[in-house]
């Protein structure tokens, strides 16, 4: 006689991880089509002022997210944000894998004096708050999206450059890098054709992490003022926008918000699941 | 009580894909009984032993029955297996560095065991550790208890393991691969304890390897694995000396003759080498700087290459000896040019040198002028034509690169022109491996498979010197063999100079010329082998050959 005896341990966990994978997917997806989408189309241009519609409740016919206090449709103009937010994200983490990338090959690369000057200088680099050096260098430039994003791509330059030094430390030390070094490879091509590839799954992982902190921070600059200046839509303006009216009209604030904490989770959310999707320990072992 | 101890009747285990990695095993074990259960790599045998323990991994299902003392333990829940597992049944690793837990001291991590399973309070329990430290022969005992794992060496860590599972006196310990990963010595050691203290608890042991030395100097029966069947089982020296299935057979033929018995062989093999030198390793040593202890401390050392001076002669295959951080690989790296000596000099009289410059450029800038392809200095001529096999084959082929490119990748960097495709299925074929091979990716081949491919890759420059380090120590042992044979056979047909590093002495005992022997980086011996291995002159080598473990038990 046989009985079966299923043994689970962590499917239920792989599951979970999968759905992670596919929402956050999913919310991503939505902002990039919308922001595609508001290219051709917004329900109303988001910059018209209207007077007379000015403050409309959410549900009115025509405006279903209601009307902002110029009476500028407010569905629009979080459609249109979402370029914006999409834009400093894009920018702020080409700017952080572009110097971080080959800042950490080279730390893992070198080791010894290099390794230390660079780790430390990303130390001290990584201790200034991301948007503490926004501020500084918009100050030192002028207030707007684009020198408040290279200020948050060098933020996170230090981030990258560690989660790259871990990554390829490791992969420094296995036999197929001593095999092309003992063939005559250079250091730096090894770390192109070798390295890189082996670990791109953990760069990916700490990429998509960054844009949602990236737009984050952008939200938070713009809060302040010195983010993406009007008359462009953001979705971090509009809160700063909304602040004075939150008792009459909560829901200025209420829909920026929910549009910058849902597509947060959504990075989040797809960070998390591709870091298992990824990585191919988690992978069934094969027979 | 009576009647056997651990009782599988038709154990199948289906992976989510519907594959039966275990077909139809049945199995007892007697009590007090010591048993061996040997098969290769994927023959499921360390699946079994999961199965036994209700631990299969992620997406196996088990069907059948399994009995322990009598008791079923089919369909029990994961709590009431808890106090199974630790309690009646106990299992010893591989590997005992990621089976302890790095961050607790080792002597709490087996009073835990026992405060958990036996109810001791923790003065009991410290006193039990105590004395299960004493029994399995840890040096300073109550030093050694309150040590993390990092700072034990592999043996002491798995004498660790050993008490680990003896701790709550099981009735059954499983022990997998308890050795593997040991030095030939050592390895001794920790089995002669494992056995001592097994019989003194009235414990049971199944013991899974694929070390057939090792079964036979431990165990009183054996049960032969192969594709999850058991193909045979009876009397460990019965089935060894008369095996019934060819399979078996197979097996027992591969163990190599310095592990069958005592009795070491003249081999009497005739010198192939010529007088010339080949490589000239001249008073070498090599010292690595230890991270300081304080900011200011003084730098402490490791001297990993003492003063070590050996010749290797062209056309010969010569073997390199010693046990972990003997010094072996080192000189292996020094011989390829991947590290230079802190002192003394390594010579290729293969290359007309005109000076007597250091092989190869400094300070990290390996492989610049590696690009010519006339071979202009001294570094791009090792480059070329001394080539390296590593250990572990998965390790040392790159998982994102074709067979095709990783076999041509030597062939674009040192610039050599030509028709690499055709280079690299004539290689293949070499080295017995299918055209089709070219494109596809290491991890669609097995062990023995990629480490021909590592080999073909070594070969594809044209080297002279091959420098081979533990080629076959990550392989089967009938893999081992295959492999073994193929090294041979490629060195003759391309005339190549073989330097052969290994832990094991069987192995370069049987393929090597000449052996040196390092023991803390010092060269203790070097001589032929039939002089080395039948009168070894220095008392160090004289251990190593003592220890091995060997097929007729003794």
């Amino acid at each position: 006689m046989s009985t079966p005896v299923p043994i689970e341990l962590n499917r239920r966990r792989r599951r979970w991880k999968r759905t992670n994978l596919v929402v956050g997917a999913t919310i991503v997806g939505a902002v990039v089509l919308t922001a595609l989408v508001s290219f051709v189309w917004t329900p109303y241009d988001p910059s018209v002022i209207s007077p007379t519609e000015a403050l409309l409740d959410a549900g009115t016919p025509g405006h279903l997210l209601g009307t902002d206090q110029f009476g500028r449709d407010v569905l629009s103009r979080i459609m249109v944000g979402a370029r914006s937010a999409l834009f400093v994200g894009v920018l702020a983490v080409a700017i952080a894998i572009a110097i971080g990338i080959p800042l950490g090959g080279l730390a893992a690369a070198r080791r010894g004096w290099v390794e230390d000057l660079v780790m430390r200088i990303s130390d001290v680099v990584y201790a200034f708050p991301a948007v503490l050096t926004a501020i500084l260098l918009v100050a030192a430039f002028k207030p707007g999206t684009t020198p408040a994003m290279v200020a948050i791509g060098i933020a996170y330059v230090p981030i990258v450059a560690r989660v790259t030094r871990g990554a390829a430390l490791t992969v420094f030390q296995l036999d197929f890098v001593t095999a092309a070094r003992s063939y005559g490879r250079s250091t730096s091509f090894t770390f192109r054709r070798h390295v890189l590839p082996n670990i791109l799954s953990v760069l990916i992982v700490q990429a998509t992490v960054l844009f949602a902190l990236a737009i984050l921070a952008e939200a938070a600059l713009s809060f302040l003022g010195i983010g993406t200046q009007p008359p462009v839509p953001s979705w971090g303006r509009s809160l700063r926008d909304a602040q004075t009216l939150i008792s009459i009209a909560p829901g200025l604030a209420i829909w920026p918000g929910l549009a910058i904490a849902l597509t947060v989770l959504g990075f989040n959310l797809m960070g998390d699941g591709l870091r298992d999707a990824l990585d191919p320990r988690l992978e069934v072992r094969r027979a | 009580m009576t009647g056997p101890l651990v009782e599988v009747e038709d154990l199948v285990v289906t992976s989510g894909h519907g594959q039966r990695i275990i077909d139809r095993v049945s199995l007892t074990l007697d009590r007090r009984s010591r048993t061996g259960l040997i098969g290769e790599s994927g023959s499921g045998k360390s699946i079994t032993a999961l199965s036994i323990l209700g631990l299969l991994p992620d997406g196996l299902v088990a069907e059948g029955r399994i009995a322990f003392a009598g008791k079923e333990l089919t369909g029990l829940s994961e709590r009431q297996m808890c106090a199974v597992r630790g309690n009646d049944i106990s299992m010893i690793f591989q590997e005992p560095m990621t089976a302890l837990n790095p961050v607790m001291r080792v002597g709490r991590q087996v009073a835990e065991a026992l405060r958990r399973h036996q109810g001791l309070d923790r003065s009991a329990a410290t006193g039990r550790v105590l004395e299960l430290f004493t029994a399995v022969g840890i040096p300073q005992p109550e030093r050694r208890v309150r040590s993390y794992p990092h700072q034990l060496s592999g043996g002491q860590r798995q004498r660790v393991m050993i008490a680990m599972a003896l701790a709550c006196g099981p009735d059954l310990v499983i022990a997998d691969e308890p050795t593997t990963a040991l030095d030939v010595t050592i390895q001794a050691q920790v089995l002669d304890v494992l056995t001592a203290q097994v019989a003194d608890l009235h414990t049971s042991l199944l013991l899974i390897t694929h070390d057939l030395p090792v079964v036979a100097r431990t165990t009183e029966r054996v049960l032969v694995m192969h594709d999850g069947r058991i193909l045979e089982t009876g009397p460990t020296t019965e089935v060894f000396a008369t095996p019934s299935h060819s399979y078996t057979r197979t097996l027992v033929d591969a163990v190599p003759p310095l592990s069958r018995t005592a009795q070491v062989e003249v081999v009497r093999r005739e010198r192939r080498a010529s007088s010339e030198p080949a490589i000239v390793v001249d008073e070498v040593t090599r010292v690595f700087p230890l991270p300081r202890s304080t900011l200011t401390g003084s730098r402490d050392h490791v001297v990993a290459l003492d003063a070590v001076s050996l010749t290797v002669e062209t056309g010969e295959t010569f073997g390199i000896v010693g046990e972990s951080g003997s010094g072996k690989s080192t000189l292996a790296r020094l011989m390829i040019d991947l590290d230079t000596p802190t002192s003394g000099t390594i010579a290729y009289p293969g290359f007309e040198r005109a000076n007597h410059a250091r092989p190869g450029p400094q300070n990290g800038t390996v492989g610049q002028d590696a690009r010519n392809t006339r071979a202009s200095t001294l570094g791009s001529w090792v480059r070329r034509s001394v080539q390296m096999v590593f250990q572990d084959p998965m390790g040392s082929l790159d998982p994102r690169l074709t067979v095709l490119d990783i076999i041509a990748e030597p062939l674009r960097s040192l610039g050599i022109e030509g028709d690499h495709p055709a280079r690299v299925r004539e290689l293949l074929d070499a080295v017995d491996l299918p055209p089709e091979s070219a494109r596809r990716y290491p991890h669609e081949f097995s062990g023995g498979q990629r480490q021909r491919i590592a080999i073909a890759r070594a070969l594809a420059p044209h080297p002279s010197i091959l420098i081979a380090d533990e080629p076959v120590s990550a392989l089967d042992m009938s893999v081992q063999t295959r492999t073994l044979a193929l090294l041979a056979d490629l060195k003759e047909r391309f005339g190549l100079t073989m330097v052969f590093i290994s832990h094991d002495l069987s192995v370069v005992h049987e393929i090597c010329d000449r052996v040196a022997v390092l023991q803390d980086g010092r060269l203790v011996e070097l001589g032929g082998v039939d002089d080395v291995f039948v009168a070894p002159g220095s008392p160090y080598t004289r251990r190593l050959i003592e220890a091995i473990p060997r097929l007729d038990g003794s």
